[in-house]
């Protein structure tokens, strides 16, 4: 019979506990890392038709960023949400302070995203400050619209994880939209800033309306001519209207001329690929892009006037860029802001000065955030065709692009002015030109912008002119 | 026989009479040819005759370009060297127009320009009334110059073939005289 060796009863208890503490060594081992992984992982990524806050906004960029070895504020455009309207400020005072290089205007970009929340990044173009390396971004933390905020700064080079924490505002040092006392609000260990307004003129804020060279908020307008933009300022300005297309123009050149200060800017190609990103977010995906261009209508609300939900249209206790709206008689809609409205103008004919005969083409058309469809200023995407020949003169009149085109209508009858360049017998010309209708009579007139010279036009001759404006409701 | 070939004679005396008087009290017009190019589909050639014109034209409009021939900015139109056109833009602009963008290609007095041309799915036979009501620019005035409705004319290969028949008709007519004369003739002599 084979002997069993057998543990003395009293070694058993060791034993065990021997094996129990190996157990819970192998255990831990293995849950270590995992609960590690846990804590450690990044949060997910965020695509940017998602985003709708800060942190959504940093997770977006660290996850679209990563691993870029050439990364630059300019490539956080992407994540930017859809549907934000733009506005250009030449306003200096600012931790983003715009300037001039040479002859360009580097403004502040300032960009009003519909929520909910209501969310506003901002950049510079300044290439001067190292601003144009930021973002600064605030989202409503209440009806009011009274902001968190946060100061991204992407330094250029090897893109380096953004952590969404360290970027928000707890000082007084960033984030701040005012100059006043109540610039910002403790609120734990944030500080809230007071709503952004580039608009708001009043004494202690940032705001000057005359620093807004260009803008598709539908509620602002711009400046219309040469303004001073904080004349009484150490740094007093003239400031012009100007499109972010012409902005980006210049900047361009700028950088492709070698005497340009532009040129000798460290941060010039930074801002010129900044600048090229905003162009293209304004173009397909900004406030009156097609895919981004927020509709005249929306689901029903019953709170009127009150932030609402653009997908339910249930009220909000944040600002959204939505209220409830009467859109209709006893019918509520919750609609943005700044809807975007389509608008085209087409017609022509044989106009008359005396007896001397001009032709015309013209066939107009794009998007405008505006409340109103009778009235308009479509200050960028204007597209379509101009022709004119004046058979006196011999001068033919081809456009080739449009800077800008605004409308009155009442009824039927409108008045509508343009802006664009034209090759004028073959020659690039500025222009300017205007189209009525009134009752039965047409006019138009296409002058030399620069000389105001008549090129063609005069009064349209009975049934052989005519022109329409349709704008959607 | 005799009283058949005066009558003729006299048909063509007053034709040709006919040709000169308007000749001589010629006014600017456009006459245009048409080329079946099958499917319901058919180009008219327009030439502008500015015979008896006070001064030469840089301009001519197609009236209904667009009511009439459905012509739009994608229908295929061509002009002559140095002109170019507008097209109809329904439902606002009815007009085809025409314009010469350098005097030295205006159609000038007494002269004849063609080159004008445009495809239409209308069937030149439909035509009728004011349907291809035409006008003209002056070149030194730049004013509108009435040249009232186009007018038909054959193609050439169609104007062949119409006096070949004439013709042919004519000849056998004589042939068929000739032979029942002369046997009178030899009867009589």
């Amino acid at each position: 019979m084979v002997g069993r060796k057998r543990f003395p009863a009293r070694a058993f208890p060791r034993i065990q506990a021997t094996f129990f503490a190996i157990g819970c060594l192998v255990l831990a081992a293995g849950l270590v890392p995992t609960l590690l992984a846990l804590n450690c992982a990044p949060p997910p990524a965020v695509e940017p038709d998602d985003v709708r806050s800060i942190e959504d906004f940093v997770r977006c960029v660290n996850a679209r960023l990563a691993g870029n070895p050439n990364a630059t504020s300019a490539d956080t455009v992407q994540c930017l949400p859809p549907k934000c309207t733009i506005t250009l400020t030449m306003s200096n005072i600012s931790a983003q302070p715009a300037c001039f290089t040479g002859e360009c205007q580097m403004p502040r970009v300032l960009l009003t995203c519909p929520g909910p929340p209501l969310f506003m990044p901002s950049y510079l173009l300044c290439p001067s400050d190292e601003g144009s390396e930021r973002i600064e971004i605030g989202e409503a933390v209440d009806v009011d619209g009274n902001m968190r905020m946060a100061d991204i700064h992407i330094v250029p080079g090897p893109f380096m994880a953004i952590d969404e924490t360290a970027v928000i505002s707890t000082n007084d040092s960033k984030g701040c939209n005012s100059n006043g006392l109540t610039c910002h609000v403790s609120h734990g260990p944030q500080q809230y800033s007071e709503p952004i307004d580039p608009f708001d003129g009043s004494e202690g804020s940032n705001g000057n309306p005359d620093c807004i060279i260009a803008t598709d908020r539908c509620d602002q307008a711009a400046i219309q001519e040469e303004k001073g933009c904080f004349p009484t300022n150490d740094d007093p300005r003239v400031v012009r209207p100007q499109s972010l297309s012409k902005v980006c123009e210049c900047i361009r050149e700028g950088n492709d001329d070698p005497q340009h200060e532009l040129s000798m800017e460290d941060r010039g190609p930074l801002v010129e690929a900044l600048c090229d990103a905003l162009e293209g977010y304004q173009s397909s995906r900004g406030a009156c892009a097609v895919v981004g261009c927020p509709a005249a209508s929306g689901p029903e609300c019953d709170d009127l006037l009150a932030p609402c939900d653009p997908e339910t249209g249930a009220p909000l206790d944040v600002a959204s860029g939505y209220h409830c709206q009467a859109v209709e008689e006893d019918l509520f809609q919750c609609v943005a802001d700044c809807p975007c409205r389509g608008w085209d103008l087409l017609g022509g004919g044989k106009f008359l000065v005396n007896t001397a005969v001009s032709m015309v083409r013209l066939e107009l058309d794009g998007l405008v955030p505006t409340p109103d469809p009778g009235s308009f200023t479509d200050a960028d995407g204007v597209t379509g065709e101009l022709e004119a020949f004046n058979y006196l003169t011999r001068t033919l009149v081809q456009a080739v692009s449009f800077s800008s085109l605004e409308a009155t209508q009442t009824g039927a009858d409108f008045s509508a002015s343009g802006t664009g360049t034209a090759l004028v017998n073959g020659v690039p010309t500025n222009i300017a030109f205007t189209a009525t209708q009134t009752g039965t009579v047409a006019t138009f007139e296409v002058q030399d912008a620069d000389t105001s010279a008549v090129l063609a036009g005069g009064t349209g001759e009975d049934n052989r002119a005519a022109f329409q404006l349709t704008v959607t409701p | 026989m005799l009283r058949r070939s005066r009558g003729v004679v006299a048909l063509l005396g007053a034709m040709a009479l006919v040709a000169a008087s308007s000749s001589a009290l010629a006014l600017p017009l456009v006459r245009y040819s048409v080329n079946d190019l099958g499917g319901g589909l058919f180009k008219y050639n327009l030439i502008v005759d500015n015979q008896g014109g006070s001064e030469a034209l840089s301009g001519l409009n197609v009236l209904k370009g667009n009511s009439v021939f459905g012509l739009t900015s994608g229908s295929v139109i061509n002009a002559p060297v140095d002109w170019l056109y507008f097209a109809p833009l329904p439902p606002l602009i009815d007009d085809l127009d025409y314009f010469s963008l350098d005097p030295g290609a205006d159609v000038p007095i007494d002269g004849v320009l063609g080159g004008f041309s445009f495809r239409s799915t209308r069937n030149p036979d439909t035509l009728a009334g004011d349907d291809f009501a035409v006008e003209g620019i002056g070149g030194d005035s730049a004013s509108q110059i009435d040249l009232g409705v186009a007018i038909l004319v054959p193609e050439p290969a169609t104007a062949l073939l119409l006096g070949s028949g004439l013709l042919g008709l004519a000849l056998g007519r004589g042939r068929r005289r000739v032979p029942a004369a002369w046997p009178r003739r030899r009867r009589s002599g």
